[in-house]
């Protein structure tokens, strides 16, 4: 394949990348694999309803079927409430086992950036930003 | 030039764009359930014309919101392949700015630290970052002053619009001190006094600020412009010429809101970050930058 080939297929993938969302109100690049998507199951333990994250806390089993203990960051309260997701939604939730999709710490600590909640009954609850959406 | 290879690669790549708008259409159906997760739809009517106040002016008040889009959910799931995807930017976002090259520099240096966003120190936005994305300002016209009441970082401005002068001896401080006189149906404010503690963010990202720096020569002037009933324009011109080849000038192009409610949106109540980033270097692609 020629250079000038190569070339346009990198465009047509950075084209495709670019579909991509960033998150929160400081670059989070730094802090989270974010070519790692990652899924958590587990019971919903504790939420923090607090600015400038959001965070949830899960109790999910290991592969040596230990629990541990992760912490889950989410947008601000302000964003969340604007669509729809309410801290009376959330906290209802605990206790309850939910899978929640997101993107894993780099630094190997128990943390992921959240993007949506799924819960046991199949209802999916978006708390990331919408693709595209690279301000949030 | 082998057009066989291009042909294929042409096919490749359109089989994987029909596969993301697929799982596109598979993504919306994940974020459809019983209850709409999204804002309600704004006023798009550009017929109707911005009211105006007893002295002839445009009245600005109101409450406008630059970015109103709805949550989405994790775009990777269902996705082959999707672990090998990245969000990292493809390029510095401080290469947008015109810094002269040792300014350029150093942005790099500081978004590739990791951890230097003034943000994640407990720091506060400063003009101009504070404008723009998900939280709303509330402008509130009043004789002779503009207040602007702002979501983000739970923080006001008070500007006096009847033509006066800067102090002389105005401290440096995260907002600055600003003026304001009309331009014909534009307020034009002018900012100086700034310190040189806050990061600009970017024309497309405010607060994805990614090392923009400046000094406390930063001279702002924001242009505001209601041109209907519904819609404000801020136009921003930052002008450094201590780190800035020459000003750049970048607008917000905000909606009315009038039916929504301003939450607290304190900087760092909850901000744990600061511990968990890491070095973040991404590759040069500015090699005028990276020779000096």
């Amino acid at each position: 394949m020629t250079n000038r080939t190569w070339g346009i297929v990198v465009i047509l993938c950075g084209v495709l990348l670019a579909a991509l969302p960033t998150f929160a109100h400081h670059s989070l690049n730094s802090e989270f694999q974010m070519g790692k998507p990652t899924e958590l199951k587990g019971t919903l333990m504790k939420v923090e309803w607090d600015n400038p994250h959001v965070y949830w806390y899960l109790d999910a089993k290991d592969a040596g079927g230990s629990v541990v203990r992760w912490s889950v960051e989410g947008l601000p309260p302000s964003y969340l409430h604007r669509n729809g997701v309410s801290r009376t939604d959330m906290l209802a939730l605990v206790g309850k086992e939910v899978t929640i999709h997101g993107r894993i710490a780099k630094d190997g600590s128990k943390l992921m950036f959240g993007l949506d909640f799924v819960l046991p009954d199949g209802r999916v609850i978006p708390v990331g930003p919408k693709v595209g959406d690279d301000n949030p | 030039m082998n057009y066989r290879y291009l042909l294929g690669c042409l096919i490749a790549a359109a089989m994987i764009a029909g596969l993301s708008s697929t799982t596109a259409s598979a993504q919306a159906d994940r974020d459809q359930g019983t209850k709409k997760y999204a804002p309600p739809s704004l006023p798009t009517d550009h017929s109707k014309p911005a009211p105006r106040r007893a002295d002839g002016h445009p009245d600005l008040s109101g409450m406008w919101i630059e970015k109103y889009g709805a949550l989405g959910t994790d775009p990777a799931v269902g996705k082959p392949g999707g672990g090998a995807r990245s969000a990292r930017p493809a390029s510095y976002p401080s290469d947008e700015l015109p810094y002269q090259p040792w300014a350029a520099l150093k942005a790099r240096q500081l978004h590739d630290a990791g951890n230097t966003d003034p943000l994640l120190h407990c720091e506060p936005y400063g003009v101009p970052r504070i404008w723009g994305g998900p939280h709303p300002a509330r402008l509130v016209q009043l004789p002779g002053e503009l207040i602007i009441l702002y979501e983000r970082d739970t923080a006001f401005r008070i500007i006096p619009t009847d033509g006066r002068s800067h102090p002389a001896d105005a401290d440096p401080s995260w907002m600055g001190n600003s003026v304001s006189k009309w331009d014909g149906d534009t307020l034009v404010i002018d900012t100086i006094d700034l310190n040189e503690k806050s990061w600009l963010g970017s024309g497309k990202n405010a607060g994805e600020g990614s090392g923009t720096f400046h000094s406390d020569a930063l001279h702002v002037t924001e242009r505001i412009h209601r041109p209907d009933f519904n819609h404000l324009t801020v136009e921003i011109t930052d002008d450094d010429p201590k780190v800035f080849t020459h000003p750049w000038t970048y607008n917000w192009n905000m909606n009315l809101v009038p039916n929504e409610e301003m939450y607290e949106d304190v900087t760092c109540s909850n901000e744990k970050d600061y511990e968990h980033e890491l070095p973040d270097k991404l590759a040069a692609t500015d090699k005028s930058a990276a020779a000096n």
